[in-house]
């Protein structure tokens, strides 16, 4: 297996965020998962299927894939997570 | 003298937003919650909004006044020109006439202080001292920081850390409007501090900045967050801009054929073609064309299905209504950041849905290549989003010209790119690559859609 840090040092210009970040933060911005845009982005450029399937398992991958949430929906849920959070802080 | 742009009289700026809901042929389908399928509620969301903007989310009154203190702080950059693209025109060759409503003169540089200043102003009045938002590079966090500034509200910005270290103008800015703005993750969340504590040098990202932002908000009884695109009431503070564009159109005596607006959040061409599509809901206007432009590498609207859509793999997050292209869509890289969303603002949805606007997508060279020409003849270094809308009012021009009819087309352009000056040079330099996704990719994706509950 190579290592996961190969193609860090490739940059690329993010739309999500608008400037040039590293492989480093694509492999690692979806809460230490690859971006789900992380194949489309990389596609062309490096082996990236090859690679996601080399550090990651069938698991992960499902995870990394899930869309981005309607704003609203997402909104919803991270206010009742926040708010359990809360509670138990009390 | 060839008249090449339209000013409105301050005394002349409306004073009231327009809500389409009052005038949908059918209600807009109900956001539901995934435990009870039962929609959401004003309780839902109270923590995070003052209720002046819950009740606008779900209004169904076809006008909504807009407060004199909001209209006073609209009126030092509003109303904004209404231009008519001689130089354009004459490039193409066209006997189309092609007028655009610029909203790159706002203090921000875009629309978005039209919905950033109501929202700091509605807080304000409910008591509310401080509001919290996330941001990527700063667009919207820069706008609210201006609209808090008017109203003396407290901000906090999260700022993706990435975007913190390496674009600090737009974190300037915010910081002169008196915003606070820190690199996400912070120390000062609980899931700011987890992730610092797994990876110390993270880089952030857009859903952490979202999280510490809600967090934040929730756990202060003084504050609330603030979205700045997507929701009805956004979309409501908008229309600001189709209604002084339907007045000063009729001071060129003109009205349009074809309205052109990018879409993502879908917030700034909403709030220009919704005041004209109520002609076209009445049957006054029946044959106005709304045309959405999206990325031909992100085609939500132009290749997707209506359909509700699970937010997540396990089924747990609300369901909505909109355009989607399933759960497994990856879309490629553009630049226009703001238009990859998965779906778009509910109300863009329903009103394609209806038949009521349509969508084409445009490759992202050419839409550079649009936004070239605009500024070698209009002089504006147009924003990589409304680029789309240039790319085709260009394409619709050129119809024109074969046809010889002399159609008027109405660009909503929402803001200036002086901030994505990279994105021009990696067009200039050869680097943009175009992407259009298979048609097999696409079918596969929208097989895997759940099926609606009840």
């Amino acid at each position: 297996m190579e290592s996961i840090e190969r193609y860090d040092e490739n940059m690329i210009r993010c739309p999500r965020v608008g400037g040039y970040v590293n492989f480093k933060f694509c492999r690692s911005e979806n809460n230490l998962l690859p971006c789900r845009w992380v194949t489309g982005c990389w596609q062309g450029k490096i082996d990236i299927n090859g690679f996601l399937k080399e550090h990651f398992s069938a698991p992960e991958l499902e995870k990394i894939f899930i869309p981005p949430k309607p704003k609203l929906e997402s909104l919803v849920e991270l206010l009742e997570k926040a708010k359990g959070t809360a509670k138990k802080d009390e | 003298m060839k008249r090449a742009m339209y000013f409105l009289e301050q005394k002349d700026m409306p004073t009231r937003w327009y809500n389409i809901q009052a005038d949908l042929p059918e209600p807009l389908p109900p956001v539901l919650h995934p435990a009870t399928g039962q929609p959401v509620g004003p309780d839902d969301l109270a923590p995070l909004f003052p209720m002046e903007l819950i009740k606008q989310e779900v209004s169904t009154e076809r006008w909504i006044e807009i407060p004199e203190e909001v209209q006073e702080i609209y009126r030092t950059w509003r109303p904004t020109v209404l231009h008519r693209a001689y130089r354009l025109e004459k490039a193409l060759d066209t006997p189309a006439k092609i007028f655009y409503k610029y909203e790159g003169t706002s203090q921000a540089g875009s629309h978005k202080p039209n919905t950033a200043v109501a929202q700091a102003y509605y807080n304000m009045k409910e008591g509310i001292k401080r509001l919290t938002t996330e941001t990527g590079a700063g667009q919207w966090g820069s706008a609210l920081a201006m609209g808090c500034a008017f109203f003396d509200v407290e901000l906090k910005v999260y700022m993706v850390r990435i975007s913190y270290d390496q674009k600090p103008y737009r974190r300037i800015l915010m910081e002169t409007w008196g915003a606070n703005c820190v690199p996400s993750p912070s120390p000062d969340t609980k899931a700011g501090r987890e992730m610092l504590e797994k990876w110390p040098d993270c880089p952030g990202s857009l859903g952490l900045a979202i999280s510490e932002a809600v967090e934040d908000a929730v756990t202060r009884d003084d504050t609330h967050y603030s979205l700045g695109s997507v929701l009805n009431h956004v979309l409501l503070h908008q229309t600001i801009i189709g209604e002084e564009t339907r007045k000063q159109m009729e001071m060129a005596d003109a009205y349009p054929d074809i309205i052109v607006g990018c879409i993502g959040g879908g917030s700034n061409f909403a709030g220009q073609f919704l005041p004209w599509l109520r002609d076209k809901i009445s049957g006054e206007k029946p044959d106005l064309r709304v045309v959405c432009v999206e990325p031909e590498s992100c085609p939500t609207m132009t290749r997707g299905i209506y359909a509700y859509d699970f937010g997540d793999t396990a089924g747990m997050t609300p369901l909505l209504k909109m355009h989607t292209l399933g759960h497994s869509f990856v879309p490629p890289p553009i630049h226009a950041g703001g238009l990859r969303y998965h779906g778009m603002a509910p109300i863009i949805c329903h009103l394609y849905n209806l038949g009521l606007i349509e969508a084409v997508a445009a490759h992202q060279t050419s839409v550079f290549e649009a936004g070239v020409k605009f500024a070698r003849t209009e002089g504006i270094i147009t924003g990589p989003e409304p680029c789309h809308d240039v790319k085709v009012a260009i394409d619709e021009a050129l119809k024109c010209k074969e046809s010889g009819e002399s159609k008027t087309i109405l660009i909503a352009h929402s803001g200036h790119g002086h901030f994505d000056l990279a994105a021009y040079d990696a067009y200039l330099t050869g680097k943009l690559k175009d992407f259009a996704l298979p048609e097999d990719d696409i079918k596969k994706a929208q097989s895997e859609l759940p099926k609606v509950p009840g």
